[in-house]
């Protein structure tokens, strides 16, 4: 296996591959992706599709297949979870203090930033055309598609590289990894942590996949502090505010990347239900309270020393 | 007859036309404001005259209607109607998106489970 990292939409992006002579162009494919994922889904390009969708609230916008299909699969992702993953948080997320970069976020005077939160419109108002390519969202609404863009770019990056190159390929964009093609023997070997910036050699269990996708949300990243309060970027649409739940970190393997991270994120919105919730859907998942305990669902591996 | 009952007839009548003539009058002082009005307003609205009313589109039609007050011109066979409807309607509204359709969407699980390994980790999964 051979890899090469990149830093790519706002975060470490890795690629694996099983023929080492095709990183390159597996390389150039996952790029492309990237990119096109970049321009059409951030809400912090002021050239991005999503930010002239949002700039046009109220009215029918035309967009790119590309943005259609995220926003296809951002409102999928409402449905499965019954709202708790919900694109129309966008608005909160700005007023809360998410309203840049994060890299920008972090190095604001806390001081001078107060906070403001504003009640999330519903993904069920948000009228998407895919045939025709259009959009409208209501008036006052603004999109934020960080709970499935970054996962869709990782699903579709594995894919593509899997198929110009003909070997398995692995893509992490931030710690949602997507794996496509034929996988080395034993799987991908993929270590577990709050933060995927944690070293390769820290601490936390090491799983391996075989296919499909394994993403973590996480509380412990991207907070930051406005006024008197500390928050972070997973909100729970029902209160509009920052999730208060148990869980400060969740890991779920999914049938796609796309699919593992919404499970994840609905988790922690969801809280103490977040258990029963994944095993009903037959989720394998690693889920980690305030504490530091662990809980394990539906097929998690169990974690204890491994012979040598 | 008696003067005295001639005289009281007289004025009765008198006093009858009088009324029908004051009653004609407003009448026909009602009907030339009404008139004026109907002048008036035909006047302020003769710009609007080209388009009145817009309906939203259904589920139906997926597609707004535009209603002309405009007296109809011939047209040569139905597609020329369409056509200039169709024409008129994309110059008027834009459309509007149909109703998105969900489908039953489930998150679905890998066909595997993850396994515990103690290979080499190439990635690190955790919040970004």
């Amino acid at each position: 296996v051979r890899s090469a990292s990149f830093r790519a939409l706002g975060t470490g992006a890795v690629v694996c591959v099983t023929d080492g002579a095709a990183l390159e162009g597996a390389l150039v494919e996952v790029g492309r992706e990237v990119d096109a994922i970049d321009r059409a889904c951030s809400r912090f390009r002021a050239d991005s599709e999503l930010a002239r969708v949002n700039g046009e609230a109220g009215r029918v916008t035309p967009v790119s297949s590309l943005l259609a299909e995220a926003l296809a699969v951002a409102l999928d992702a409402a449905v499965a979870t019954e709202g708790l993953v919900d694109p129309t948080v966008g608005r909160t997320l700005r007023l809360a203090g998410y309203d840049r970069t994060f890299a920008l976020v972090r190095v604001r005077d806390a001081r001078a930033f107060e906070s403001r939160f504003a009640e999330v419109p519903g993904w069920s108002l948000v009228a998407l055309d895919a045939e025709r390519g259009t959009v409208r969202i209501p008036r006052g609404t603004e999109l934020d598609l960080g709970a499935t863009a970054k996962a869709l770019a990782a699903d579709r990056a594995a894919d593509a590289a899997a198929n110009a190159t003909g070997c398995g390929v692995l893509v992490s964009l931030g710690g949602d990894v997507a794996a496509a093609g034929a996988a080395p023997p034993g799987g991908w070997p993929i270590r577990i942590a709050d933060d995927s910036g944690a070293p390769l050699d820290g601490q936390g269990p090491v799983v391996a996949i075989a296919g499909g996708g394994l993403a973590t949300s996480s509380t412990e990243v991207r907070r930051w502090r406005a006024g008197g309060c500390e928050l972070h970027h997973l909100v729970d649409p029902r209160t509009s505010r920052p999730a208060a739940g148990p869980w400060r970190t969740v890991t779920v393997a999914g049938a796609s990347c796309v699919d593992a991270n919404v499970a994840a994120t609905a988790a922690i919105v969801l809280g103490e239900d977040a258990p029963d919730w994944l095993a009903e859907r037959g989720l394998p998942a690693r889920l980690v309270r305030a504490s530091g305990s662990v809980v394990g669902i539906a097929g998690w591996p169990a974690e204890r020393p491994l012979a040598a | 007859v008696p003067d005295g009952d001639r005289i009281a007839r007289v004025r009765a009548r008198d006093a009858g036309l009088r009324r029908l003539r004051t009653a004609t009058r407003l009448t026909a002082l009602g009907a030339t404001v009404l008139a004026g009005a109907i002048a008036l307003l035909t006047a302020a609205t003769a710009p609007a005259k080209r388009i009145v009313r817009v309906l939203p589109a259904t589920p139906r039609t997926h597609h707004a209607r535009v209603r002309t007050a405009r007296p109809r011109r011939r047209v040569a066979s139905v597609r020329h109607a369409h056509v200039r409807r169709t024409h008129m309607i994309r110059h008027a509204v834009q459309p509007t998106p149909k109703p998105v359709v969900h489908k039953t969407v489930t998150v679905q699980a890998p066909p595997q489970p993850p396994v515990q390994t103690h290979a080499q980790p190439v990635v690190v999964s955790g919040g970004s």
